[in-house]
């Protein structure tokens, strides 16, 4: 049952609101009012034809009946003007004056002064407020009935109110038919308004729910970014506190060998002391790499070196190990290796974790370094001939934290097997992986695999890329970068800088300045300093990119700590640590605004990003 | 022989910079913050100035950059534990701001004396 009604509640609203036209549909304002209007137009005639016909049965049909007839019939077309129309107010206006005209004649006609018809008087100024809702129209209402009574009144007195056509004592019936009716009618409008109000208030309670929502989700990601803040003033603080007491090992240790005389046995003694501090100190800084990485926050530190150049440095720091091990060491790779894009200091200390493993592990025998780059891909295999790893290893060690009972620190004093873990971790940040092939009694090859230009610093890639139809709207816009900081002198400082790299400077000490000009003028790139005063970089960053006019401009954070991912996270393009480089400053806005000016408005798509 | 100003909290640290440079003829004077250090810096006009990065009350880089304001050819070495040590980051802002050089932790006496020789003109 009560699915019935609910299907039959929905096919009435919908089929009202069809009659609703496009322009009304958006004006909050008089929408509900326009609803009332249609539903009033679509059923109310059936309850003016049912007196109307009452009329005729208990009469007949005459001049006056007819013109009564049609005065009624007069509102069906009104929803079909209104849609085609969208004359909402006029439409009313017309509607409410021919409703009193009906009433009025209907008085004239059917008993005069006491005509039963009379009480209807009363809707019509509760459907002039139904269907008005602004203080003005109202007024019009009222004032549109005013004049009615007034020309009835004039009426009146110039040629009397006679009983009508039809004597009152004929009329018996028309006081309960119209009373029915007149009930039937107001109950009907009310009961529709009442649903489409409800209706409206659970979208208003659902809209609040999403605020709510909305409210909790950024007090929750302000939460998470403290907790994170947090983690990193934590991992700073621990390693900044466990080096001075390394420092104060190993320090006194190499101070007192360098003093005693060389054959002292002392010596011996703190030889072990300061191995055994360097052996801490390795361990600290993986378990902070480590640390770091689970955190999240490990950031790749891109640029571009020669790889063959990094590989010769390698080799030569392992030349002497490799010997005092007695370890054959030789290296294979082409004479040119070209440049690689990424982050070399991380390559480096994978190179030197696997470098150490394999020196440990084969005393004796040889390790082989081979390296190749085809451009897309560069690829580093150290391979030794140690005695292996056995096959129910080879799952776990490239993930394992040295719990394995076998894998202990040798008698050399070496760390356990932290460092797989993180040069696994490393090789995947820098967009590839660590894998290992061995045989036991044979020896084992551990394959570094990276990009060898890595995507988020491509930048002078992008620019050689195929042209995208990005049109841009003003010439002007290609050249102007915005730049919002509140200390003065950094703000001056990158003003002159831009001007010198042909670019338009706009130089904001405020977000909000900031991001009004933005609108204006849409630069091509914002640069942001981050550590401001409420509203923040951080603001700024999140009110650029939620804006659909500013989301596409590029955005470069000016930090004093390395917050690169949160950056990146939340929608940077690129980041510059103060105090400003310049040439830093200059590399980035070159990435930004390519500086062979043309006029075409089909732009090239800009760079992702130019990491410094 | 230089006069040496060295700025950092820990005690440890401070102790350590002087027995390493026992040896030489170079003068040590200490500072535990930045305030402190300011403050011999403008009575003392040291050759070279080694100080810590993450102090309280004012931070190192802060006090470098005031140093640098207030003596233009003044000479800093910025220490630092962070791990960013190897990673280019902390340190090299460091170097931006206004220190001749960076000595990340755990150093050597070795690397210090390498570093104040270069830093400071020898004199008798």
């Amino acid at each position: 049952m009560d699915k019935h009604r609910q299907t039959i509640s929905r096919w009435l609203f919908n089929a009202v609101d069809w009659f609703i036209p496009a322009k009304i549909k958006t004006n909050t304002e008089i929408i509900q009012g326009a609803r009332m209007f249609l539903f009033s137009h679509l059923f109310g005639p059936f309850l003016g034809h049912t007196i109307s016909l009452y009329i005729l049965f208990i009469h007949g049909p005459d001049t006056a009946w007819w013109i009564f007839f049609w005065a009624i019939t007069a509102f069906w077309p009104f929803p079909l003007v209104l849609k085609l129309t969208g004359w909402y107010v006029p439409l009313a206006l017309v509607s409410i004056q021919n409703l009193i005209f009906c009433i009025l004649w209907g008085c004239y006609q059917y008993g005069g002064i006491s005509s039963p018809i009379m009480p209807w008087l009363i809707t019509v100024p509760l459907l002039g407020f139904f269907y008005l809702p602004t203080r003005k129209t109202r007024i019009m209402v009222s004032y549109l009935i005013a004049i009615n009574i007034a020309v009835v009144n004039v009426i009146n007195v110039r040629y009397g109110f006679n009983n009508g056509t039809i004597p009152l004592s004929e009329l018996s019936g028309l006081g309960m038919v119209s009373t029915c009716c007149a009930g039937i009618y107001v109950s009907m409008m009310a009961l529709y308004y009442a649903n489409i109000v409800s209706s409206q208030s659970e979208l208003e309670a659902e809209i609040q729910r999403h605020l709510a929502t909305t409210h909790r989700l950024r007090v929750a990601t302000e939460e998470a970014g403290r907790a994170s803040r947090a983690k990193s003033e934590f991992l700073a603080k621990m390693s900044h506190e466990l080096r001075t007491p390394l420092s104060a090992i190993l320090g006194y240790s190499e101070m007192l060998m360098e003093e005693l005389d060389t054959g002292d046995s002392k010596n011996k003694d703190l030889r072990r002391i300061h191995d055994g501090g360097k052996t801490l100190l390795e361990l600290i800084n993986d378990l902070l790499d480590l640390s770091k990485l689970e955190a999240q926050k490990t950031d790749l530190h891109v640029e571009k070196f020669d790889l063959a150049r990094l590989l010769a440095s390698i080799a030569k720091e392992w030349e002497g190990p490799a010997a005092e091990s007695n370890v054959e060491f030789r290296v294979k790779h082409e004479k040119d290796l070209g440049t690689v894009v990424n982050d070399a200091q991380k390559l480096r200390r994978v190179v030197d974790n696997l470098m150490s493993n394999a020196v440990k592990f084969a005393k004796g025998g040889r390790i082989t370094l081979i390296a190749s780059n085809d451009g897309r891909q560069v690829v580093i295999a150290v391979a030794d001939t140690g005695r292996g790893i056995s096959p129910d290893r080879m799952n776990t060690i490239l993930d394992s934290f040295g719990n394995d009972p076998t894998e202990t620190s040798s008698k050399y004093g070496d760390r356990p097997g932290l460092g797989l873990a993180l040069s696994h971790r490393f090789c995947r940040l820098m967009g590839g992986d660590l894998s290992v092939e061995s045989e036991m009694g044979r020896g084992s090859c551990f394959t570094i695999r990276v990009e060898a230009r890595l995507a988020c610093n491509s930048a002078t890639n992008a620019l050689q890329e195929a042209p995208q139809n990005t049109a841009r709207t003003i010439g002007d816009a290609e050249n102007t970068i915005l730049v919002i900081d509140d200390d003065a002198s950094a703000l001056d400082l990158i003003g002159r800088i831009l001007s010198k790299e042909a670019v338009v400077p706009v130089l904001c000490r405020s977000v909000a300045e900031g991001i009004n000009r933005a609108r204006e003028c849409l630069p091509v790139a914002i640069i942001l300093d981050i550590r401001m005063q409420q509203p923040d970089g951080w603001e700024a960053l999140r009110l650029i990119r939620e804006d659909p006019q500013l989301r596409s401009i590029k955005v470069v954070l000016l930090t004093v700590d390395d917050d690169f991912v949160k950056g990146r996270l939340l929608g940077a393009d690129a980041h510059l640590l103060k105090p400003i480089d310049r040439e830093a400053l200059v590399r980035c806005v070159r990435a930004f605004c390519p500086a062979p000016r043309t006029n075409d408005l089909n732009k090239e798509k800009l760079p992702a990003a130019a990491a410094v | 022989m230089a006069l040496v100003l060295v700025i950092d909290d820990v005690l440890m640290m401070r102790e350590l910079v002087r027995r390493m440079l026992d040896r030489t003829n170079h003068f040590v004077i200490e500072a535990e913050d930045g305030e402190t250090g300011l403050t011999l810096f403008s009575h003392h006009s040291p050759d070279l100035v080694i100080t810590d990065l993450v102090m309280p009350n004012k931070e190192g880089i802060e006090t470098i950059r005031e140093m640098r304001r207030r003596k233009g050819d003044a000479k800093i070495i910025a220490m630092s534990g962070t791990t960013e040590r190897r990673d280019n980051g902390y340190l090299s802002a460091a170097k931006k701001l206004g220190a001749d050089a960076v000595l990340s932790k755990p150093f050597g006496r070795g690397e210090l004396l390498a570093l104040i020789d270069e830093l400071v003109d020898r004199r008798p």
